[in-house]
């Protein structure tokens, strides 16, 4: 016991905590077999089951469906990704900074307060007096998004922000740091992991927006306009394969954001199983 | 030109600290609370002085003036003779109890972040980091992360944060308060040894009446409600002073002295 408090140095005295590095194989091959299993299922239930296609396609029925609509699947794609990626980049880059000017400044509270009645409104009702208003091309399907991501965004941050411990501020603070010092290099990075959590909120919100806001108007163009046509047509297999797509679209970008905000939590929470791939 | 006026201010700063009729109410919803009333004291440069007191007496309002991170309802704070205002990075450094380590910074990226803050570039700030998690002993965990250091270990890049700023005068709040009592004493050792080097001006606050006296010239001993300074104990124990110290009889005498002047109040 004293051996240990003597030598502050003693290596074999810490606890051993992973650091940044690969995920252990055994986990990946895990959650790899899970899913191999799940699709499997996907495959073999219907078959089994006798489900009618029209509720349940098997799975290499959807993807035949994605090869004989390949052209029209790829068509519809560009309108999604790049309303997705629009509404993304202002919600994302506006809603940061309010939410961090909101959190930041105690006499802002008050917007926060607004924000968080206005986030309680289903904004699915404002889609089509934003279509009548813009038209119901790409620009009110975007600003239909932003609608929809704009306030989680602004609400995480501005908590993340309000949670940084006072005393790192202050320390700060006693170590001579600006007032922009504290900004990027207290407040910014201690409440970057709560920031990232409000992005992926948010742009899981924007995604869905952006697919709704298709569906409601058919002359928008997009997956979701192209997921009624299909349901229109009774092609199930079609909308199938239309929801493999946009599901891969989500996870991406999810998946994306959750290993920045592993990242961006470094140093902070137990990283055992959550570490990035690769 | 603010590099040059760092520099004089540094090489003539010596610190002694003059408090002067600081009194502070805070505001809250139920009104003002007097956290502190009509404190007056110097402390003569490169004396280590602590300040005891129950809780609630102001110790950490105090040390919060004299850090410049709280401005005094009345009265004002003398640094080498001159009133400031504001945090004095230059000359005054602040060490808290939690130790207040930046969680996504490894310790060698924190003991340097009061250098990042001033503009020093990175071959130097690594140099000298390293030199001060040496002092510290924890030459070996540069690049740890705070959360896999142990409490003490914590502690100590607090410490040697606080020294990297090269302070005329240390404040610390109850830096040792989340220890246990074993650690608490080497730490104690440990700073004393550290300070011996230095002899700058140091206010310690503690809850711990035996660390209070083995670690100062001056013990400060503080009433709550308000808080306010009931008496000053002077500790003329020799210097250097190992723990052995703590059992002599002058040393409990010491002790149980300023004990029965908390409790008198
Ligand atoms: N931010 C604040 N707002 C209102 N009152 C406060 C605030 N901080 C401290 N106080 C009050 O001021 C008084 C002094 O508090 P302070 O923290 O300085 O005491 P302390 O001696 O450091 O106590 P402890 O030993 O428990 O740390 C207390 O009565 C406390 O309730
Ligand atoms: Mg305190």
């Amino acid at each position: 016991m004293t051996a240990v408090l003597d030598s502050p140095a003693g290596e074999n005295t810490l606890p051993t905590v992973p650091r940044r590095g690969r995920r252990p194989s055994s986990v990946t091959a895990w959650r790899l077999g899970v899913v191999a299993i799940l699709l499997l299922c996907w495959e073999l239930l219907p078959r089994l089951l006798g489900i009618p296609s029209g509720f349940l396609v098997p799975l290499s029925e959807a993807l035949q469906a994605g090869g004989r609509e390949g052209d029209a699947v790829l068509a519809a794609l560009w309108p999604t990704v790049s309303a997705v990626l629009a509404a993304l980049t202002f919600t994302w880059v506006v809603g940061v900074v309010v939410g961090f000017l909101v959190g930041s400044m105690p006499g802002l509270r008050f917007v926060g307060t607004f924000f968080g009645i206005l986030y309680a409104v289903p904004f699915v009702i404002l889609y089509p007096l934003l279509s009548v208003w813009i038209g119901p091309g790409q620009l009110s399907k975007i600003a239909f998004a932003c609608l929809y991501g704009f306030i989680p965004v602004v609400l995480t941050a501005a908590a993340g922000v309000r949670g940084v411990d006072e005393n790192l501020y202050r320390s700060a603070r006693s170590m001579g740091a600006s007032r922009r010092q504290l900004m990027t290099k207290v407040l910014l990075p201690a409440s970057m992991p709560v920031i990232l959590s409000g992005l992926r909120l948010g742009g899981g919100l924007v995604l869905i927006a952006v697919i709704v806001a298709e569906m409601l108007a058919s002359t928008s163009g997009g997956m979701g306009t192209l997921i009624t046509a299909y349901r229109v047509q009774f092609d199930a297999a079609a909308v199938y394969f239309c929801i493999i797509v946009v599901l891969v679209l989500a996870l991406i970008m999810d998946q994306s954001l959750a290993a920045a905000e592993r990242w961006a939590a470094r140093g902070r929470s137990v990283t055992v199983n959550t570490v990035a791939p690769g | 030109m603010s590099g040059n006026a760092a520099m004089e201010t540094k090489s003539t700063s010596v610190g002694t600290i003059e408090v002067s009729g600081v009194s502070h109410d805070y505001q809250t919803t139920k009104g003002k609370v007097a956290a502190l009333e009509d404190i007056s004291f110097s402390a003569p440069a490169g004396k280590f002085i602590s300040l005891v007191g129950p809780s609630g007496c102001g110790k950490s309002s105090l040390l919060m003036v004299l850090a410049g991170l709280m401005t005094p309802t009345r009265g004002q704070v003398r640094l080498d003779g001159r009133v400031t205002s504001g945090p004095q990075p230059d000359q005054v450094a602040v060490a808290f109890q939690d130790a207040c380590l930046l969680p996504w910074r490894s310790s060698l990226d924190n003991v340097s972040f009061p250098l990042e803050l001033r503009g020093v570039s990175r071959s130097e700030r690594e140099e000298q980091g390293r030199q001060a998690l040496a002092k510290v002993g924890l030459s070996g965990f540069a690049d740890r992360y705070p959360r896999e250091l142990s409490g003490g270990m914590r502690q100590r890049v607090a410490v040697a944060r606080a020294l990297i700023q090269r302070p005329s005068v240390l404040l610390m709040d109850e830096p040792f308060g989340a220890l246990d009592e074993q650690t608490r004493m080497d730490m104690g050792e440990e700073l004393l040894s550290l300070w011996d080097e230095i002899r700058n001006t140091v206010i310690f606050v503690t809850h711990n009446l035996t660390e209070a006296v083995y670690l100062s010239d001056e013990v400060i001993v503080m009433a709550a409600g308000p808080g306010r300074i009931i008496e000053r104990v002077t500790v003329d124990l020799p210097r250097p002073r190992a723990i052995e110290i703590t059992e002599t009889e002058e040393f409990l005498h010491l002790r149980n002295r300023i004990w029965r002047l908390i409790r008198s109040h």
